[in-house]
């Protein structure tokens, strides 16, 4: 089961994952940037996320995040796209807009399914740069970036290093929890549990005696890895220094200015209101 | 050899709850380099008494000398740095991600400039024979191997006293010889390194220069190996038996053969051929 | 009398995935429910992915396994419908098996088991007593929760768990790890007299003392294949270093003493009789 976790880091050896984990983070922001820009019309708007689309399904295949895996994420996104649909064409448009059909007596704006699609485009691109980004960065690789991040708030009291230091706790139990859980499932199924067949009221007790072990085996845990994490001599108020320090190299540089780049091109494509179409006169929406 | 006292504990006594007691008047003393094993049935007290040492749990009642001096609030975390712990469960005291972060996280909260911990880090995992390892995560490692990096994490922080609770029982033939193994080599290199092991396993107790015997708290046996696994009647009514090469030793010894039973199984039966 | 048969079994983990691993190669065995089976193997074998075929918690990638009339097959066309039947007739004891009690009394949950396979509170409860009392836990304890109990008496209490569901054949994947020596004795003395009163077992340990004083027989498991099978005398006369196994301490005393020019067989019931030998041995 494990081993489909969406955007599970996945051990290649890729220019994605060598990548700087601080720079990978300042890149994706560039990109979402770029994504979540406003263009001068539709048209445009849909040919930029083409071209984010080019671009990811790109890096996608580069640093070998399967496709597939990206594929299933949509599926989730189904119920979500409905729920946007329906929302838009609620919204009354205060802008008027050109009339596609009646349903009942409610008009349905060409705008508002524009809307829906523009924004559910630029979702499903949202996640698969974020799948990208947890399939080719180490979850401690991340922590770290974001604890190198949240260093300047440590100045004014915020206990970024604790923060930091239980999240990666947390990361690198997550494998053994799931094993517990894996084994624990095995062993309520080999005592008749069934956990997906049955009714509601069989289906929770059988969730109960799955999630009852489980807690008590991770409070066991946990009070044994305080245990020994202080006797190790680990204070959390105390001063620590770090083992692992990420190293930037040009490469990284070269590759954030990249983006930096393509976000700036599409922030002066955005605020130039560029559009090539009308360049041919071609405005369609 | 410098035979400073390391460890003088006089009736230490401990109860988690009120009215019941884990550990009842415990005394004694170990020197520097040398090697004494705990004995006890699950439950006698040998891991409060760890935990007791180590500050993990406070002196309800006793006394108690670590390295001559008397813990207290000032001075006990600076005493209790020179000891240092390897657990039961390999999983539970993995703290990092990868091997070599986990081996520096007491170097880390020493606050000690990350090239002495690089250079740390690497000898103690070479003591431990994981210096190929440094770069894999817990997952991928077997328990055997868990243990040493946990057994690495303490050696890097030099430790003048070590103590294994139970730090091999989890594991499987290969994984207990991998550690022992390392703990031998350890002893080799560093003589003055004195070795507290807490376990049910009296083949493990053969090694020990002394070995101390625990039963519901109580201490109910203290000798060499020698002496203890000889009284055969004493050690069944503390649910123990005496090792592997005592038990063959004393059948022999009724058909009028002597051997010197020890840790070597081939040794032990050298006279057979002698 | 059922017989349990692996025919060319193979099992891979997470197929066609960077995680992809093949845990057992073709892995043929056979034994009857009435046997007392060891398996051994070092970590990593395949030991645990054969037991987890017994009660089809794993189909096999290629090959089948019929367990009496069930068959678990990569076939589909092949395979039993009735898991039920087969869950009730093999019991699955895990290591470290004290961890699985969820309930907030032990009675309640020995009944989960008889429950969940359909029977009533009245007939469970009957099912529960009758299992404490075999693995030797005390009525005073029955409406106790079960986390109030120590480790031994833990693990019993799942034990007692997977006995009142009435399995003819019961699997145990390290039930002594963790143990004192006393506590290792008694619990297997149990799993003795539950193979004396016809019920099969399966064990698998790293421990060879236990696999020569208990088992019947031996399977010795390597790189998801089985290596050899026999009695434990047969195979702890063979070289077991390749397996990466070590042997009893009574057979590594007799090859130490065979390399020394002695000629000591590896039939032995107590150490008196090796003893006995020795001093025979040493005459000559």
């Amino acid at each position: 089961m494990s081993a489909d976790l969406l955007g599970r880091y996945v051990p290649y050896g890729s220019f994605v994952h060598k990548m700087d984990p601080r720079a990978k983070i300042a890149a994706l922001i560039a990109l979402m940037v770029a994504l979540f820009l406003g263009y001068a019309n539709y048209s445009m708007s849909f040919v930029m996320a083409g071209l984010c689309l080019v671009l990811f399904m790109a890096l996608a295949f580069i640093s070998h995040t399967s496709f597939l895996s990206i594929l299933s994420s949509m599926k989730s996104l189904w119920f979500m796209a409905l729920v946007l649909l329906i929302v838009y064409c609620l919204i009354p448009r205060s802008a008027g807009g050109t009339l596609a059909f009646y349903i009942g007596s409610l008009p349905i704006y060409y705008e508002s399914i524009l809307d829906a699609l523009r924004i559910l485009v630029r979702l499903f691109l949202m996640i698969e740069l974020t799948m990208i980004l947890t399939a080719t960065t180490k979850p401690l690789d991340l922590t770290f970036a974001l604890e190198w991040y949240m260093k300047p708030l440590g100045y004014i009291g915020f206990p970024s290093q604790e923060i930091a230091m239980t999240i990666s706790l947390a990361l690198r139990f997550i494998p053994t929890i799931l094993e517990d859980v894996e084994r624990i499932m095995r062993a309520q199924e080999s005592r008749g549990v069934d956990f997906k067949h049955g009714k509601i009221s069989t289906r929770i007790r059988a969730f109960v005696s799955l999630l009852v072990p489980i807690f008590v085996s991770s409070i066991m845990r946990s009070e044994e890895l305080a245990d020994a994490m202080g006797a190790r001599g680990y204070d959390p108020r105390g001063e620590r220094t770090r083992y692992k320090v990420l190293t930037f190299r040009w490469v990284d540089a070269l590759e954030l200015l990249f983006c930096l780049a393509f976000m700036g091109g599409c922030i002066a494509i955005s605020v130039t209101a560029f559009d090539l179409f009308g360049l041919f006169g071609l405005t369609v929406l | 050899m410098d035979h400073r006292l390391i460890v003088r504990a006089k009736d230490l006594t401990f109860g988690y709850r009120k009215g019941e007691k884990a550990l009842r008047n415990v005394s004694f003393e170990l020197n520097q380099g040398r090697y004494l094993v705990i004995l006890g049935h699950n439950g006698s007290g040998k891991s409060t008494l760890a935990r007791i040492l180590t500050g993990l749990l406070p002196l309800q009642g006793g006394e108690l000398e670590l390295f001559g001096e008397v813990p207290t609030k000032e001075n006990g975390a600076s005493l209790t740095r020179r000891i240092g712990i390897v657990f039961q469960n390999p999983d539970n005291q993995f703290v990092a991600s990868s091997v070599e972060e986990d081996i520096a996280f007491g170097l880390e909260n020493l606050a000690l400039p990350r090239e002495e911990m690089v250079r740390k880090v690497r000898e103690a995992a070479k003591m431990v024979g994981m210096e190929e390892f440094l770069n894999k995560a817990p997952e991928n490692l077997s328990g055997g191997q868990k243990q040493r990096v946990a057994l690495a994490g303490v050696l890097a922080m030099e430790p003048d006293l070590l103590i294994l609770d139970e730090a091999t029982s989890m594991l499987d033939p290969k994984g207990k010889r991998e550690v022992y193994k390392a703990i031998d080599g350890l002893r080799q290199t560093h003589p003055s390194l004195s070795l507290i092991s807490i376990t049910h396993d009296v083949e493990e107790a053969l090694h020990a220069d002394r070995v101390i015997v625990l039963s519901d708290g109580l201490k109910a046996m203290d000798g060499t190996p020698d002496e203890i696994f000889s009284k055969k009647e004493e050690l069944k009514r503390l649910r123990l038996y005496p090792p592997f090469v005592y038990r063959l030793s004393s059948a022999l010894k009724k058909l009028g053969i002597d051997i010197v039973p020890e840790g070597d199984l081939e040794r032990s039966l050298s006279p057979l051929w002698r | 009398m059922a017989v349990i048969v692996f025919d060319q079994v193979c099992f891979t983990y997470s197929p066609k995935s960077p995680f992809h691993s093949d845990a057992l190669k073709g892995v043929d065995l056979s034994f009857s429910s009435t046997d007392f089976l060891a398996l051994v193997g070092h970590t990593g074998s395949g030991k645990s992915t054969i037991i987890e075929h017994l009660n089809a918690l794993l189909v096999p990638t290629s090959g089948e396994v019929r367990i009496g009339e069930y068959i678990s097959s990569s076939n589909k066309k092949r395979r039993s419908k009735k898991l039920g039947y087969l869950r009730r007739k093999v019991g699955l004891v895990f290591q470290f098996s004290e961890n699985q009690l969820f309930e907030d009394t032990l009675i309640k949950d020995v009944m989960f088991g008889p429950r969940n396979f359909g029977d009533s509170p009245e007939a469970a409860h009957l099912k529960a007593v009758e299992a404490l009392g075999e693995v030797g836990l005390p009525e005073e304890y029955y409406e106790r929760s079960p986390f109030e109990l120590s480790g031994g008496e833990r693990r019993r209490a799942a034990i007692a768990g997977v006995l009142a569901v009435g399995p003819k054949l019961l699997v145990l994947d390290e039930p002594t790890s963790g143990l004192d020596p006393e506590g290792a004795r008694e619990m297997m003395d149990l799993f003795k007299k539950i193979h004396e009163r016809g019920t099969g077992i399966v064990l698998v340990t790293h421990d060879m003392d236990i696999v020569l004083g208990y088992a019947k027989k031996v399977a010795v498991v390597d790189n998801g294949k089985i290596a050899m099978t026999g009695t434990p005398a047969e195979v702890f006369s063979k070289d077991l270093k390749p397996y990466g196994l070590e042997k009893p301490l009574v057979y590594q005393t007799i090859d130490i003493l065979n390399a020394h020019g002695y000629s000591l067989s590896y039939q032995y019931e107590n150490l008196d009789d090796l003893a006995k030998a020795i001093k025979e041995g040493k005459k000559q």
